[in-house]
C-alpha cells in the first residue's frame, strides 16, 4: 500500500508547476488556459485520493462538479480569447499593456 | 418535497430566466427590451416573497442550506440593489445604442449565484454559487466587444479569477482530507475536537492552517484586498459604467458575507491564525489603496483605489473579532455599498460629447450647467470622506470605535490618519465641480430623477443612522 503522502505530494507538485506555468509564461495565452486546466486537473487529484483514503463518496462526487465547472469556465475563457483577438489582432501577453495606471 | 420550500427564490429566478432566455428569440429587434420588463418585475416579486419571509415564525433549518433572517436579510438587499442597477444598466445601454437582453439575464444569472453561495452551509455548494458569480463577471466584462480595453480586462479578470477559483478548491481539498466531512457545522466540530495550540505543530495542524491560508487568499482576491488587488483598477476601467457599478456593489458584500461565515463557523477555532493574517490585508490595503488613488485622472480608476482603501477597512473591523467588529465591518459594507451603487450611478448619468464620463477633469464647471447634480456628488463624496452629518461617517466612527475597544489605538490611529489622506482625492472631484472652468460638452442624461430620489434617501439615512444600525444588529444576532 502507497502512503497518502506520496500522492499528495504528486498534486502538489502539479499545482506548483501549473501556478508556474502562469506567472512564468510570456508568450501566449493559450498555455496560461492549459496551465490552468493542469491547476484544477491536481485539485481533482486531491479530492479522489481524499475520498479513497476517507472512504467517502463526497469526495469523488465533487470531482465531477469540478470537471463540469471547468468545461463551461474554459468555454468563456476560449469565447473571452476569441473576441480579443478580433480587436488586437494578437494573443500575446507581451500585447496586453493598454491599461495602466 | 418539502425540501423545495428552501430553494423557492431561487428557482423562481432561474425558471424566469430560462423562460425569458427562450422568450427573446422570438421578439422582434425594436420589443427586446421586453426581456428586461419581465425580469425587472421577477425580481419586484422575489424582492416581496423574502420580506414576507422575514415575518414568519419556526422556519426550520435545513443542514445543507441556509435560510436563517441574516442571509435572507441579505438576500433583500441584494435584490433591492438589483432593481437599482437594472434601471440604471438599462437607461446607458439604451442611450448609447448598445441594448441586448443578455446582458441583463447575465447580471441575473450572478444574482442568483450570490443567494446560492450565501446560503451554502456545505463546501460544494459555496464552490458552484462562487463559479455562478465569477462566470457571469467574466462574461459580462466583455459585453463590449468592439473596445479594446473591455477585452483585455475581461481576459486578465479571467485569468486571474480561475486561478483564484483553483486556490478555493485546493484548501477545500486539503479541509475536506482533514476533518473529512464537506458540512461547515461538521468541519468546524471536528476542528474543535482537535483542540490545538501555538505549540502544536503535528501534521494536522499544518494543513489546516494551509488550507486556511489557500481559502483566504482566494477570497482576498475576490474581495479586492491589497496585495491581489491587480484586477480592481483594470476591470473598473475597462468595463462599461453600469458593469462597474454591479461589479464593485454586489459582489463586495457577498463575499464579505461569506467571510464572516467562514470566520465565524469553520474557521472559529483558529483564530489566532486569521486574525493576523486579515491584519495584514488590511493595512496593506488601505495603504495602497489611498496613497494610489491621489494620482490617478482617470474618475473610474480613482474609485477602484479608493474601493481597496474601503476593503482595507472592512477588513480592520473583521479583524477586530465577533463581538463588535462584525457588527461595524457590515455596516461599513453596507454603507460603502450604497454610496459606490450611488457614485456609479451619477456618473453613468452622465455624457461627454458622445461618450460616458472617464477623466475627472471633464466634470469641470458642473456646477454651473447642473447644480442639482453638482449637489448630489456633492453630498455622495462627502460621504465617501466621512463628514459628521453623512453616513459615512458613522461608518468610519464604528469601525475605529471598535479597533480602540478591542485594544488596538495605533491601528485607531493608522486608520484616522489614512481617511485624512483619503479626503485628498475625493475632494479633487468636489473642487472641480465647483471651482473649475465650465466643460461645455457636458451633459446629464434626462433619466436622473431616481438617482436624486436614491441620493437624498441616502443623506436621510445619514440623519436618523439608527434605523441602519438596529437592522444590522438584527441581522448579526441571526447569523
Amino acid at each position: 500500500m502507497i502512503p497518502v503522502s506520496y500522492y499528495l505530494f504528486i498534486s502538489s507538485l502539479l499545482f506548483s508547476i501549473s501556478l508556474a506555468g502562469i506567472f512564468l509564461n510570456r508568450k501566449n495565452i493559450l498555455i496560461m488556459l492549459m496551465s490552468l486546466e493542469l491547476m484544477f486537473l491536481s485539485i481533482n487529484f486531491n479530492f479522489i485520493i481524499f475520498g479513497n483514503y476517507l472512504n467517502d463518496i463526497a469526495g469523488q462526487i465533487f470531482v465531477f462538479f469540478i470537471l463540469t465547472v471547468i468545461a463551461a469556465e474554459s468555454a468563456i475563457g476560449l469565447a473571452i480569447i476569441i473576441v480579443l483577438y478580433r480587436v488586437r489582432n494578437s494573443i500575446n501577453v507581451d500585447d496586453i499593456g493598454g491599461l495602466k495606471g | 418535497m418539502s425540501y423545495l420550500f428552501y430553494f423557492l427564490p431561487e428557482i423562481f429566478i432561474l425558471s424566469v430566466l430560462s423562460f425569458v432566455i427562450v422568450l427573446d428569440l422570438f421578439l422582434k429587434e425594436s420589443k427586446k427590451n421586453i426581456s428586461y420588463y419581465i425580469l425587472q418585475i421577477s425580481l419586484i416579486i422575489v424582492f416581496l416573497y423574502l420580506f414576507s419571509l422575514l415575518f414568519q415564525k419556526n422556519i426550520s433549518n435545513y443542514e445543507l442550506y441556509d435560510i436563517s433572517n441574516f442571509t435572507n436579510l441579505f438576500k433583500i438587499f441584494t435584490v433591492l440593489l438589483s432593481i437599482i442597477i437594472f434601471y440604471y444598466s438599462y437607461s446607458y445601454l439604451q442611450r448609447f445604442k448598445i441594448y441586448k437582453s443578455e446582458y441583463f439575464i447575465i447580471l441575473i444569472f450572478g444574482l442568483l449565484g450570490m443567494m446560492i453561495m450565501v446560503s451554502a452551509n456545505h463546501l460544494l455548494i459555496l464552490y458552484l454559487g462562487i463559479e455562478l458569480l465569477s462566470l457571469s463577471l467574466y462574461t459580462i466584462i466583455a459585453y463590449n466587444r468592439t473596445s479594446v480595453r473591455s477585452s483585455e480586462a475581461a481576459v486578465k479578470y479571467y485569468i486571474l479569477g480561475a486561478m483564484s477559483s483553483g486556490f478555493l478548491l485546493f484548501g477545500i481539498s486539503l479541509l475536506y482530507g482533514i476533518t473529512g466531512s464537506l458540512l461547515y457545522d461538521e468541519i468546524s466540530s471536528v476542528i474543535e475536537s482537535m483542540n490545538f495550540n501555538n505549540q502544536d505543530f503535528s501534521t494536522h495542524s499544518i494543513g489546516l492552517i494551509f488550507s486556511l491560508i489557500f481559502i483566504l487568499i482566494s477570497i482576498a482576491f475576490k474581495f479586492g484586498a491589497a496585495p491581489f488587488h491587480m484586477w480592481i483598477p483594470d476591470v473598473y476601467e475597462g468595463s462599461l459604467t453600469p458593469t462597474t457599478l454591479m461589479i464593485s456593489t454586489l459582489p463586495k458584500v457577498a463575499i464579505f458575507v461569506i467571510l464572516i461565515k467562514l470566520t465565524s463557523s469553520i474557521f472559529a477555532s483558529l483564530e489566532i491564525y486569521w486574525s493576523e493574517m486579515i491584519l495584514i490585508l488590511a493595512v496593506i490595503s488601505v495603504l495602497i489603496g489611498n496613497i494610489i488613488a491621489i494620482s490617478q485622472t482617470n474618475i473610474k480608476r480613482m474609485l477602484a483605489y479608493s474601493t481597496i482603501a474601503n476593503v482595507g477597512f472592512i477588513l480592520l473591523g473583521i479583524y477586530t473579532g465577533p463581538e463588535n467588529g462584525y457588527e461595524a465591518a457590515l455596516f461599513y459594507t453596507i454603507t460603502y455599498t450604497l454610496f459606490t451603487a450611488a457614485v456609479f450611478g451619477l456618473i453613468s448619468e452622465i455624457n461627454i460629447g458622445d461618450s460616458s464620463l472617464e477623466k475627472i477633469d471633464d466634470l469641470g464647471g458642473l456646477n454651473q450647467k447642473f447644480p442639482l447634480m453638482a449637489v448630489m456628488i456633492l453630498i455622495v463624496m462627502l460621504s465617501m470622506i466621512g463628514i459628521p452629518p453623512m453616513l459615512g461617517f458613522y461608518a468610519k466612527f464604528y469601525v475605529i470605535q471598535s479597533l480602540v475597544l478591542s485594544g488596538s489605538t495605533v491601528l485607531a490611529i493608522f486608520a484616522v490618519i489614512m481617511t485624512v489622506i483619503g479626503s485628498f482625492y475625493y475632494l479633487r472631484v468636489i473642487k472641480v465641480i465647483y471651482f473649475d472652468d465650465e466643460n461645455t460638452s457636458i451633459s446629464p442624461s434626462l433619466y436622473h430623477l431616481i438617482s436624486y430620489v436614491f441620493v437624498l434617501t441616502l443623506f436621510l439615512l445619514g440623519i436618523f443612522p439608527n434605523l441602519l444600525s438596529t437592522i444590522i444588529s438584527f441581522a448579526i444576532g441571526n447569523l
